[in-house]
């Protein structure tokens, strides 16, 4: 290398000719001149030393010329120029003849003192000519040297980047493999758009989806390929996410494939990340869930409007039988014919029990509305239970109701309903009884809870058929035995008590009888009040259960 | 109670079974009836009758008893009198409220609620 060369040979010269610090290159021109005046009494003194011989081997002119080439070397030009004209003066003074002569100054004299101050001038200009090429050598050599060291430097600095980047860039070719690998494997499609909506990457699963291959689609854009897509819910949602920067997920049918796609869509500086998937099996799911449940809606909507109209139509009749009968009793409760009253109360209980049947189908078809209103008021539970049993007592002879306990408490709520539950329940417990006698009702209230229990000795439900007793129209499979009723008292109950939130349970077993336990929550106050202020309250409302 | 014998009371009812059992009811009890088995010029004829009370059916053929009601109560001759609904349907209540009535009755019924009730509305 040359480089390396030059600053060698340039530190060499520099070894060779250094010179004290003090001297070198001084402007001080005492110091000029004393390198002058040294270095020509020094060749004065060697002269005269040298005197016997030096005709024979050396010219004065010739050692008049060392001083000039000291001077200048170590002094530069000035000292050299200060040497030459001292040197061309001693020299003439002492060794042109006539020697020693100043008031007898020939031409000779003038003629060797030129010769010798020119030609120390000449020594003294190419010395300094070469001390500055010297130098400016130096100075490009040191340039050079910096130069190389920062060469080398900028190298190590690449050498170690290169040495991280290649690190990086196998650090990342894994992490890509490993990114990869992992959106290869994904169950969902997935593709990248870059900022011009061209793909970046496509995998396998979009491959399968699109039905079209990587190699076709790589670097071409979205709107080229798919062009339908342009002014779809697409378009706009993937401008929205790029506009927003917001991540999107929309479902979308694409006809070209008769497909249903659920798209999530990730915005971000690159471009846009995009998963989805094919939804079109649970689309078509879906529809047909949706049918089906539109068309139970609708079914349910006629039944409630048959129910509405029937329950309508039938009361009507009702209502003048009803009042015809109550009339009759009237007119002829004083006829001397028991028979006639016993007839008449008999026609009066039917009409009653057939009210009572349309009432229970209005309250289901009013239920599944929303419509039933309940009138909220505090009323005493012990008192409900003690009429509502005595009501029932009195119309029945087969069995005695035994009431144990008493629920010494007040109870929030819709005291007409709350009987209506009561009512059902014991005149269930009569009805599928029919060879016990007795009825017991316990009733008990604590800081929480109101507990009102209804236990027969009867036919008791099948284990298997308790969870399905307060559904709608249930009957206890026919064993032979006929009991009447159209299996809408224990859904209404069941509803009723939920209202109030409470619940009602059942124990029981097949032959030995079933327990009904109706709890109601004791802080029933705060409940909130649905109607209030109802100016008609229920002072028009009487129950039908008692008639 | 005594003070309500004689006052008149308008049946509005399509059902001509129990239009006629509350008239014979009404009569029963001592009031004067009319009953009108629809709702056609209703204004004019409640104009013409004066009565104390309605008692007025919701679902009648050819009119619905709500804008009956909604009709009386327009007029200024027939607004202050008051209205019983008297109805079949599972939301008697809820008209009965719409509409601005002064009770009502659901079917079937007692006569001793019905009685109650045209005692109690002819009070005020």
């Amino acid at each position: 290398m040359l480089l390396p060369n030059i600053q060698s040979w340039n530190q060499n010269i520099q070894r060779k000719f250094s010179i004290p610090e003090y001297l070198s290159h001084s402007n001080s021109i005492f110091i000029e001149l004393s390198i002058a005046l040294l270095s020509i009494s020094f060749i004065l003194v060697v002269n005269f030393l040298l005197k016997p011989i030096k005709e024979l081997v050396l010219s004065p002119y010739l050692l008049s010329i060392l001083p000039v080439v000291f001077s200048s070397w170590y002094s530069g030009f000035r000292a050299g120029f200060i040497a030459a004209f001292l040197s061309a003066l001693t020299t003439v003074y002492f060794f042109i003849n006539p020697k020693l002569a100043l008031s007898n100054i020939s031409s000779d004299h003038v003629f060797v003192g030129l010769l010798i101050f020119t030609e120390g001038i000449i020594i003294n200009i190419l010395i300094n000519l070469q001390q500055k090429w010297l130098h400016a050598a130096d100075d490009e050599a040191s340039r050079l040297s910096e130069e190389i060291k920062i060469y080398k430097t900028v190298d190590e600095e690449a050498e170690k980047n290169l040495d991280l980047w290649r690190e990086d860039k196998e650090k990342l070719e894994a992490l890509n493999k490993k990114i990869t690998n992992i959106l290869e494997s994904i169950t969902d499609a997935f593709f990248a758009l870059d900022n011009d909506g061209k793909f970046v990457y496509y995998n396998k699963q979009a491959e399968n989806l699109l039905e079209i291959g990587r190699q076709n689609i790589i670097g071409k854009s979205v709107w080229d390929e798919f062009p339908e897509i342009i002014d779809s819910e697409f378009y706009q949602k993937y401008f929205r996410a790029v506009a927003t920067k917001e991540p999107i997920i929309f479902e979308k049918y694409y006809s070209p494939l008769k497909k249903y796609f659920e798209i999530h869509a990730y915005p971000s500086s690159e471009g846009l990340s995009v998963y989805f998937n094919d939804i079109t099996r649970r689309k078509k799911i879906e529809d047909k869930l949706r049918i089906s449940i539109n068309e139970q809606k609708q079914l349910d909507r006629v039944k409630d409007e048959f129910i509405g109209t029937a329950s309508h139509e039938l009361k009507t009749p009702v209502t003048t039988i009803k009042a015809f009968t109550q009339l009759l009793q009237k007119i002829l409760s004083k006829n001397d014919n028991p028979s006639v009253i016993l007839y008449l109360n008999k026609m009066a209980f039917q009409v009653n029990r057939l009210k009572g049947l349309i009432n229970d189908l209005m309250d289901v078809s009013k239920m599944q509305s929303g419509k039933i209103e309940y009138i909220y008021k505090n009323f005493e539970v012990n008192e409900l239970v003690k009429e509502t049993t005595e009501d029932i007592q009195a119309a029945t002879s087969t069995h005695k109701i035994i009431i144990e306990g008493k629920a010494g408490c007040m109870f929030y709520g819709d005291r007409y309903r709350i009987r209506q539950v009561l009512n059902n329940i014991i005149t269930n417990a009569i009805k599928y009884s029919p060879k016990a006698d007795k009825i017991i009702i316990k009733e008990s209230c604590n800081q929480d809870e109101i507990t009102i229990e209804v236990k027969d000795f009867g036919i008791g439900i099948p284990a298997q058929e308790t969870k399905k007793i307060f559904g709608k129209f249930y009957r206890i499979p026919n064993k032979g035995e006929r009991f009447e009723g159209m299996g809408l008292g224990l859904h209404i109950s069941s509803e009723i008590i939920k209202h109030h939130k409470g619940k009602i349970l059942v124990k029981s077993k097949e032959g030995a009888g079933s327990k009904f336990v109706i709890t109601l929550p004791a802080k029933s106050k705060e409940l909130k009040i649905k109607n209030p202020d109802n100016k008609y309250g229920n002072e028009y409302r009487k129950t039908y259960l008692n008639n | 109670m005594e003070t309500n014998i004689g006052k008149h009371i308008l049946i509005i009812d399509d059902d001509l079974g129990i239009s006629e059992v509350i008239k014979i009811i009404l009569q029963d009890g001592g009031y004067k009836t009319t009953v009108i088995n629809n709702g056609f010029n209703i204004v004019k004829i409640v104009k013409k009758l004066k009565p104390d009370l309605i008692l007025l059916d919701v679902w009648m053929s050819g009119i619905d008893g709500r804008d009956v009601a909604v009709l009386l109560r327009s007029e200024k001759k027939t607004s202050k009198i008051p209205i019983i609904l008297i109805s079949a349907l599972s939301n008697t209540e809820e008209i009965a409220k719409e509409i601005n009535a002064d009770g009502f009755l659901s079917k079937p019924f007692d006569i001793s609620e019905l009685m109650a009730i045209v005692k109690q509305s002819l009070l005020f």
